[in-house]
């Protein structure tokens, strides 16, 4: 399978008064053609900052690109004139953010959020590009489109305006969708039609999707590959099946046991103890030692690099640098 | 939307009246025997006194009074004139015409220049071009209106010459200086509204997801951005042509424009009742008119507010 | 911050204006009657020889006295009024606000100047005049935060452990409503200086020869052609407070909550 988007050593810092504030720092993966690939991370850890930085949303001051490529179908967003980069947006990439509501214009009816989408990037006169606004609202599931179409968003429910915005961003015909935790603010069977709804958007359209979420059930059942952040960093790679299977990082395998397994009874939730460190102060060596249930001496002064364990997966840890932990 | 429409004009009708309670009550409170101001001290008969009292009907208590006044404003008589004794709507209506003129113009300056400074000053936040145009706008809505009038005076017609000092004719220079007066100190105001308005709006994440969009900035500050701040700057702007037909009445004094603020001003000092009820009265209805079309206006743009109506009624 | 420079400047004038004028406002002297901004009287002087800086300067006393007594009765109107409003019944809230509504509904400078027709004229009337016609708005604001703050976990808390209701507006609302309040009175000052200005102007305000910056400027009408000093000085000083005081209730928003800035 053929790259579509590679993520070269990309590092975003945010200039606050305080401080600088590395919220992604020296992150590589790539997303293959018509795969879903899952980025996963606490609050904190960085994941929509990565998503914005793709985009080249990220709020300018404060924070800035400060190092990396992005390398999408062969040519680097980051040195493109903003002028071009419009295109990308919307056209060929595409972002779906968290709260539909806020995110949705709430004075121009929803037909015409996707009209306009398709006027920029497909050159459609208006007329066209209504029968495609109709299209694209059967296609995301919304039946009576007709009248859907002319709505506002404050008429329409939670799990419909996000299916508005999957339609808005499909507009452009995008071979890559960003969804930034798209399902957090929905209810739990809601989540599940609009996770249905992203496997499909993947095998009739083929589109590729990077999937941004706190949520392993859903990278379960969605991804092909994943990314673990933490702090900024990458600190685990692997295909899906395989991370399931053969995590590696403790903060993954901390992660996999907080989820309460159905078939065990038991009182607590297992939480990670400690918590996501302060940005502006972080540990050194390993960031994750504080919380970490194997840290050693070591992973206090040591600062640990990626490295693989097999070819498509990868960890920064220690404990996989030194044999016999 | 009709609905609506009647809910605010029958809510507005108890506050007229309010109102003319109101204003009838301060207008007798006013000190002084009006009937022996307008006779003058040399008539001093009080027979003759009483005799014009009684037929003015002021010999009634208060209340009576007022409710006559009521009755007969209902059939639409707003009384006459003590001193000329003429019908005083006579005088009245083309005198709020006139100060109506004079406070659109000011109105139409105040948004015409006001809303295009925000906007830009919105656009370049933190620029040079917007620190001034916020000092300026600071200052314009800072000054007396009055004094602005007279400075305007001094440096055009005075010195320079370019219009008349004052008074009225139809020819747009007698109201470019008292415009002017009025409309600067709101276009202060506009500007820095619309600005913190715009940038309200762009902070917001439908912006954002706009730019994901990759529409283009034009687009998006028009389309979406403005549409969004638009609505609370059409609530302000209803708001100052009130408070403009207000102010109007410092700007007529100075400017001698012969509107309904110095009719008014006229009648305080002539305890012409009938005179200054009904020019009041006048204005409180413009304002309240004014208030309602704003609302309705808000309504038509922002669909969520007739959902959030038809909410409070049923709660 | 020039705002709160100037505003220091003029409260210490106002407080204590005999000790800054180099002359007694009031004094007139028909010898050296409209004479030009000079060395020795650096406004110059009116029409009855009085020194033109002195008056200023003494004007100073009357609008902070104006602006600050109606801000303070509004705040305090507007804090009861308000707070009830917005914690009691319906009916409360209704009357209040309708009542607040019907006053909001005219061009309250008029009203203003319709009242001190019917109070006469003085600075203590002039002070009940405008506080009259401008407590809505604080009662308003009030209101609007006693409903925001009704439904936040303390007060619930108070209300379920019994407190009453007065005591909960007094130690739980009112404290934590003033803030925006206290922005909107900052800005209030300069409005009532500006209104006090107005009502002096149009000879409705002070009593002559009370120094007042808007009688000042009616006075000095009839000789703007040849003497429009007398017009200029006070009314220059009259907008440098008004903006000082806009300027501080600007800072004062951004400094409480930067997401009101304008």
């Amino acid at each position: 399978m053929s790259l579509l988007l590679e993520v070269s050593d990309l590092s975003t810092h945010f200039e606050t008064s305080r401080g600088n504030i590395k919220a992604v720092d020296r992150i590589s993966f790539s997303v293959r053609k018509g795969e879903i690939h899952g980025l996963v991370g606490e609050s904190g850890s960085g994941k929509s900052a990565t998503a914005l930085s793709i985009m080249r949303l990220v709020p300018s001051p404060p924070g800035r690109i400060v190092s990396g490529r992005v390398v999408y179908q062969g040519t680097d967003l980051l040195s493109l004139p903003e002028k071009e980069m419009k295109n990308y947006r919307g056209g060929e990439i595409a972002m779906i953010f968290q709260d539909p509501l806020s995110s949705l214009n709430p004075l121009i009816r929803i037909g015409d959020q996707i009209a306009e989408v398709a006027v920029a990037h497909k050159n459609l006169d208006k007329k066209q590009a209504r029968m495609s606004a109709m299209k694209l609202l059967e296609l995301v599931g919304i039946s009576d489109a007709e009248t859907r179409a002319r709505q506002y968003p404050f008429e329409l429910s939670g799990g419909m305006r996000q299916r508005v915005m999957i339609a808005i961003a499909l507009a452009g015909e995008p071979s890559l969708l960003i969804a930034d935790e798209p399902t957090t603010n929905l209810d739990v069977t809601i989540q599940a039609q609009i996770f249905e709804l992203m496997g499909k958007i993947r095998n009739e359209l083929g589109t590729s999707i990077l999937l941004i979420t706190h949520n392993l059930g859903l990278i379960a059942w969605l991804c092909e590959r994943v990314e673990i952040m933490y702090s900024g960093e990458l600190v685990e790679s692997a295909e899906t099946v395989d991370l399931f299977s053969h995590h590696f990082h403790p903060y993954t395998e901390a992660l996999l046991h907080a989820v309460p397994d159905i078939q065990v009874d038991s009182d607590r939730l297992l939480a990670i103890q400690g918590s996501v460190p302060n940005p502006l102060n972080l540990p050194s060596g390993c960031r994750f030692h504080p919380r970490c249930v194997y840290a050693k001496e070591i992973c206090k002064s040591e600062y640990p690099e990626l490295q693989h364990v097999d070819p498509e997966h990868s960890v920064r840890c220690l404990k996989y640098k030194y044999p016999n932990w | 939307m009709l609905r609506y429409i009647a809910k605010r004009l029958l809510i507005s009708i108890p506050v007229l009246i309010g109102l003319t309670a109101m204003i009838f009550a301060v207008m007798h409170s006013i000190p002084g025997d009006p009937v022996q101001i307008w006779l003058g001290l040399s008539l001093r008969d009080p027979r003759a006194i009483q005799v014009i009292r009684a037929r003015l009907g002021l010999d009634q208590p208060v209340y009576v009074q007022y409710f006559l006044y009521l009755t007969r404003l209902l059939q639409g008589n707003f009384g006459t004139d003590i001193r000329t004794g003429q019908p005083v709507l006579q005088e009245v209506l083309p005198a709020f015409m006139l100060t109506l003129e004079l406070a659109a113009t000011a109105w139409l300056i105040a948004i015409l220049l006001g809303i295009p400074f925000g906007i830009i000053s919105a656009r370049r936040q933190n620029s040079i071009i917007d620190r001034s145009i916020m000092i300026t706008s600071v200052g314009l809505s800072s000054l007396p209106n009055f004094w602005l009038g007279v400075i305007l005076i001094l440096i055009f017609s005075v010195t320079l010459h370019l219009t008349p000092v004052a008074g009225y004719a139809s020819s747009p220079q007698y109201i470019i200086l008292p415009a002017l007066a009025l409309g600067l100190g709101q276009l202060g105001v506009t500007a820095r509204f619309t600005r913190s308005s715009l940038l309200e709006v762009l902070r917001q994440d439908y912006i954002r997801s706009a730019k994901a969009r990759g529409l283009s900035e034009f687009k998006i500050t028009v389309s979406h951005a403005l549409k969004n701040a638009l609505v609370p700057i059409i609530t302000l702007s209803g708001l100052q042509l009130g408070y403009l037909l207000g102010g109007a009445f410092f700007v007529e004094v100075i400017f001698a424009w012969p509107g309904i603020g110095r009719l008014a001003y006229r009648a305080i000092t002539e305890r012409n009742y009938p005179l200054l009820q009904a020019s009041v009265f006048f204005v409180a209805v413009a304002f309240v008119v004014i208030n309602i079309v704003v609302d309705v206006l808000y309504a038509r743009i922002d669909p969520r507010i007739q959902v959030e109506n038809k909410e409070e009624e049923g709660v | 911050m020039f705002g709160l420079v100037w505003i220091i400047m003029a409260v210490i004038l106002a407080i204590v204006p005999q000790y800054i004028a180099p002359y007694d406002p009031l004094a007139t002297n028909t010898a050296i009657r409209l004479q030009a901004p000079s060395l020795a009287h650096l406004f110059g002087t009116d029409e009855f020889g009085r020194d033109i800086l002195s008056r200023v300067i003494f004007g100073t006393r009357i609008s902070m006295e104006v602006g600050i007594s109606v801000v303070l009765i509004d705040m305090i109107l507007g804090l009861f009024l308000g707070a009830f409003a917005g914690y009691y019944s319906k009916i409360t809230d209704t009357v209040i606000m309708r009542f607040a509504d019907i006053m909001l509904a005219f061009p309250g400078l008029v009203l203003a100047i319709l009242l001190m027709a019917a109070f006469g004229p003085g600075v203590p009337n002039i002070i009940l005049s405008v506080s009259l016609v401008t407590w809505p708005v604080y009662a308003r604001v009030i209101r609007g935060e006693t409903l925001r703050l009704k439904r936040t976990v303390f007060v619930r808390a108070s209300r379920a452990i019994g407190m009453n209701g007065r005591t909960v507006i007094m130690k739980h609302i009112i404290p934590n409503s003033i803030a925006p309040a206290v922005v909107v009175a900052t800005l209030g000052i300069g409005y009532a200086v500006l209104a006090e200005a107005g009502i002096s102007f149009l000879g409705l305000g002070v009593i002559p020869p009370t120094p007042s910056w808007g009688l000042m400027i009616t006075e000095g009408l009839q000789y703007i052609l040849f003497d429009p000093y007398i017009i200029f000085f006070p009314g220059l000083i009259l907008s440098i407070t008004v903006i000082a005081f806009n300027l501080f209730g600007d800072g004062l928003r951004d400094a409480l909550d930067p997401s009101m800035r304008i």
